[in-house]
């Protein structure tokens, strides 16, 4: 998936159906060949198995979380990878936000949780942008752009439905209830945006998004400043890599265009302003 | 006797800054804090990095007056006070007496 390569074990059926649904388009490694994160998902115990079912995810053997219960396993697959990536991938500043591809640009939508990024991003997508990343802007260190990591699109809560209905053909998974987050559900992300996985783009707009129900659909100037510290707040690595970290930043406002962007949960609206958005860049 | 204070850059090696329209972040390599400061805050950090050995307060008021136009002393000598305690407490900017 993009520049990381995941070993994934686990005996569960389930798990192993949500990886054929949603990674249908990524490549395969060859048995022998290295792996960045080798995971496994599987119960902790043979009895775990059977009574009051639970799973854990492992990196090289040792877990990472607390079990969860067995029918959130792909979904604790999920987190767990999100946590290999933001912990263990520090050749690149990591950024926590939803990045979309138009013209050859990257749009950043850098976002705390329940800000409407993930519905946004898969709005966007639904309508022809091409998907690098629902959760994580990896920004390269020695070139300052942005590697794509496109893997399925996390769902959540109402959003869910609002999905279903704008992109009825998108190939979403089973609803799990009642985890950390709500309810939640996977989206496949496109074939197109997996084939072109490979394919950095600089990012060319940052947009902080606000979702508040009911509200007007609105893009906003935001100062360079403003939208820096929204970078330095959301970079999961920000502190590690210091100065550096600082004057990569720094240049990747400079290229861009900086807006907050509030709306009400009119994913038309939404998509026609990032498309004039694009458009008139 | 006492002396005149001065105001200075606590180590201006340590100091990265980068500005867009009248807004500047500076990273302090010493805490390893970024922050976001207020343009007046931000003429004050930059007249100061000009001068490393640092600016008695009279003459930090003209050097800032200078880079944002305001020439008149007693109209900005509180604000660039106000400027200099909030860089203090941000470990940007020290006292020190001549």
């Amino acid at each position: 998936m993009g520049p990381i390569v995941a070993r994934i074990r686990s005996p569960l059926a389930p798990v192993h159906a949500a990886i054929a649904r949603h990674y249908a388009a990524h490549e395969v490694a060859d048995d022998g060949q290295f792996s960045d994160f080798p995971v496994t998902v599987a119960p902790p115990s043979l009895a775990r198995r059977f009574i009051r079912p639970t799973v854990t995810f492992r990196l090289d053997d040792a877990p990472v979380f607390q079990p969860l219960p067995a029918e959130q396993a792909f979904a604790l697959l999920e987190w767990g990878l999100n946590w290999c990536i933001a912990t263990q991938c520090h050749q690149y500043l990591i950024i926590h936000s939803a990045v979309l591809e138009r013209h050859g640009h990257a749009l950043l939508l850098p976002a705390p949780p329940a800000s409407g990024k993930s519905t946004l991003c898969a709005a966007l997508v639904a309508r022809g942008w091409r998907l690098l990343s629902d959760e994580m802007a990896l920004v390269a260190l020695d070139r300052g752009d942005v590697t794509p990591i496109p893997r399925a699109i996390g769902l959540k809560n109402d959003s869910i439905d609002v999905i279903r209905r704008f992109w009825p053909d998108a190939a979403i998974g089973t609803v799990v209830e009642k985890t950390l987050k709500g309810s939640v559900a996977h989206a496949r992300p496109p074939a197109e945006s997996v084939a072109r996985q490979h394919e950095a783009v600089r990012a060319r707009w940052i947009v902080l998004p606000h979702y508040a129900k009911g509200a007007p659909t609105a893009l906003e100037p935001l100062s360079r400043g403003a939208a820096f510290m929204r970078l330095v707040d959301c970079a999961f690595n920000y502190a590690m890599h210091g100065r550096r970290g600082f004057e990569l930043l720094a240049t990747v406002i400079d290229a861009a265009q900086c807006h907050s962007f509030s709306y009400g949960g009119d994913l038309d609206a939404a998509v026609r302003t990032f498309d004039a958005l694009a458009e008139a860049s | 006797m006492t002396g005149t204070p001065s105001w200075r850059v606590v180590a201006c090696e340590a100091i990265a800054v980068r500005e867009w329209d009248e807004e500047l972040v500076v990273y302090n390599d010493l805490d390893g804090a970024t922050h976001h400061l207020a343009p007046l805050g931000g003429k004050v950090l930059l007249a100061l990095l000009e001068r490393p050995s640092g600016f008695d307060a009279s003459d930090l008021t003209a050097r800032v007056g200078m880079l944002i136009g305001i020439d008149e002393a007693d109209v900005l000598a509180p604000v660039v006070d106000e400027a200099l305690d909030e860089l203090v407490r941000l470990d940007l900017v020290t006292q020190v007496a001549d």
